[in-house]
């Protein structure tokens, strides 16, 4: 275990045995060495036939994975020993590679030092009998802790084979969708055009309802209907039929007493005309839906983008406000952005990331509907990186549905007015796993956050 | 008496629009209404049964907002006034494990998928109102036009028997 500056072992070591045995193997000038750093003491697998000792600096170690990447497997600190597994097996080959992290001094003994007696212990190898032991247990924790994370890659790995194997066959679909969907929308367009000029020709007045069935669609809620069928019936006498229609159009006032004097027939007449208009729209409103669902669907299986050096977070963010200025504008956005170190990544994917997760929020305030939607973005730097933070005033996930939202098919979008079949929060999480980054979201009624752990510094660039 | 009702419960208006047109060899026979939730539809059958009106058929979609429609329809079932209501689920997505539910604890008559074709849906809707309006007595010789023959005849058949 290394802390601070000097080495602590993971058995009771006292101070006054390590003191003794580096004054008295390790301070004969003659078998001290001086490393600049980046300097290389030791070589995996290479012949060597010294204890080393940690005089000054930091020392790491290294051992080469199957496709040549370095894996570090220790930091050595002052008074940690180096090179305990070779020398006192007399396997006298090096297990990994050391290189000097910082400007360093190490002293040395070999195999032809002989021993110094203490009056306690008969044998060097007696001497260092707890350091070794030491030495020992460390690498068992170390082993055991590469186990577990073992067992956590693997895991997340099949996650995003998952992941991928979805995000592949989305887009196969999608594509094979697309152009369905195109003659859909085209043809229901068409089909607008055609009636409006028979409608034009054959039956001018019902020309205003049809435009506006076209227009608004279907505006009326059940309820309302049911409700306002009642009224009509009661203030102007007309069967519940004709008044049902009338009910669903929501008319002017002038236009709609103009309409109801006309008699039943004139209703139904014009009521057929709107609900042609409306039905037209309905395809129109469907097939607009399904292509943004397509789209999700593509983002979903989208290969990796190229990911650079030197992204701003921050502006990022700004982007991704910027595209959803139309939804937000009903929204008080608050901002705080700190000062960020930049980071290696691709900038669509991270405005991505950010839109996907506003977008939510203002879905969630809507659904809400909430008198003073507010949404707050942070950023925060600390030691261990950047913190992202989208947080939201609205009625919030219920707790059995936390886990679930991030599933490709969860949703509890209504309406047709807001796209998706719930992919967006799916696309973040696939997105961060992907950086390995870290996504947390805490809610209850009234406010709602997700947190975007962006490590910095160190392994991470 | 007023005639009997259809309840169709969707969050979705356009589809609820789509049904009642498919739904329309019934209008004359039955009062078709429309809801855009559970919710809605909790409260309008509250009303109906208040009034004395008899409720022939509920089509329910399953994924809705806040209540979904097994959710609701499981706990119609617990309430003796809604429980003999013949209960259709139309839905675009229920997992296997949503559907046994329904199923099971909800005691749904018939499953059908969205898109739904006309033919499957009238036939669907007629048996069970045939089935329906049989059992609570209502006079069915005006509605022959749209009730099932076979159904008819068995529920006939059953009648004759308990006399």
């Amino acid at each position: 275990m290394n802390t601070g500056n000097q080495t602590t072992y993971p058995i009771d070591i006292s101070t006054a045995r390590i003191t003794w045995l580096m004054d008295t193997y390790f301070s004969d000038p003659k078998k001290r060495i001086e490393l600049k750093s980046g300097d290389v003491l030791l070589k995996e697998n290479e012949c060597n036939d010294r204890l080393y000792a940690v005089k000054e600096g930091v020392l790491t170690g290294y051992i080469r994975t199957s496709n040549g990447d370095p894996c570090e497997t220790f930091k050595a600190k002052k008074q940690a020993l180096i090179g305990i597994p070779s020398f006192f097996s007399g396997r006298l080959i090096s297990l990994s590679t050391v290189v000097a992290e910082t400007d360093a001094v190490v002293n040395f003994i070999d195999r032809s030092q002989p021993f110094v007696p203490d009056g306690d212990h008969c044998s060097l190898a007696e001497q260092f009998m707890p350091m070794i032991v030491s030495e020992l247990v460390h690498r068992q924790i170390r082993v055991q802790m590469m186990a577990i994370e073992r067992e956590k890659t693997l895991k997340m790995l099949g996650h995003h084979e998952k992941m991928a194997a979805l995000g592949k066959i989305s887009a196969g679909i999608a594509h094979e969708l697309n152009n369905a969907i195109a003659v859909l929308m085209r043809n229901s367009a068409w089909l607008a055009d055609r009636f409006r000029e028979f409608i034009e020709k054959e039956a001018t007045k019902g020309s205003v309802f049809f435009e506006k069935g076209l227009k608004e669609g279907r505006s009326a809620a059940s309820a309302y209907v049911r409700k306002q069928t009642k009224t009509l019936m009661d203030q102007t006498g007309i069967p519940k039929k004709a008044a049902e229609q009338v009910a669903q159009m929501m008319l002017d006032q002038k236009v709609q007493d103009s309409l109801i004097q006309n008699g039943e027939e004139t209703i139904a007449g014009m009521f057929s005309c709107w609900d042609t208009g409306v039905t037209i729209k309905d395809m129109m409103v469907a097939s607009d839906h399904a292509v943004h669902v397509l789209k999700s669907m593509k983002e979903l299986g989208a290969p990796q983008t190229d990911r650079v050096p030197g992204i701003d977070v921050n502006a990022t963010i700004h982007e991704a406000l910027a595209l959803l200025s139309s939804p937000l504008r009903k929204v008080q956005v608050e901002l705080s952005l700190v000062n960020v170190p930049t980071i290696t990544a691709a900038k669509g994917e991270l405005v991505q990331t950010w839109m996907n997760l506003i977008q939510n929020a203002c879905e969630s305030m809507d659904a809400g509907n909430l008198d003073e939607p507010r949404l707050a973005v942070t950023t925060t730097v600390s030691g261990k990186g950047i913190l992202v933070s989208v947080r939201d005033n609205g009625p919030g996930i219920p707790k059995e549905s936390l886990k679930r939202i991030f599933d490709p098919n969860y949703t509890t979008k209504s309406g047709g007015k807001t796209f998706g079949l719930g992919l967006g929060l799916t696309i973040v999480e696939r997105l961060v796993a992907q950086y390995q980054w870290k996504l947390s979201v805490t809610s209850e009624p009234g406010g709602t956050e997700f947190k975007v752990h962006i490590p910095v510094g160190g392994d991470y660039e | 008496m007023s005639n009997p009702k259809i309840i169709c419960i969707d969050d979705q208006r356009d589809v609820l629009a789509a049904l009642q047109k498919d739904l329309k060899p019934f209008e004359e026979y039955f009062e078709i209404l429309l809801c855009e939730s559970a919710q809605e539809a909790e409260e309008l059958l509250q009303e109906l049964d208040a009034n004395g009106d008899a409720t022939a058929l509920l089509i329910c979609d399953h994924v809705m907002p806040n209540k979904n429609g097994i959710d609701f329809l499981i706990e119609l079932k617990k309430e003796q006034h809604f429980s003999a209501i013949p209960t259709i689920l139309l839905t675009g997505l229920a997992t296997h494990k949503d559907t046994i539910e329904a199923i099971n604890k909800a005691n749904i008559d018939r499953y059908i998928e969205k898109p739904w074709t006309p033919d499957e849906l009238f036939k669907n809707v007629s048996e069970l109102v045939t089935r329906s309006i049989l059992r609570s007595g209502f006079d069915y010789k005006k509605l022959t036009p749209v009730l099932d023959q076979e159904v008819l005849l068995k529920e006939l058949r059953h009648r004759a028997f308990d006399l």
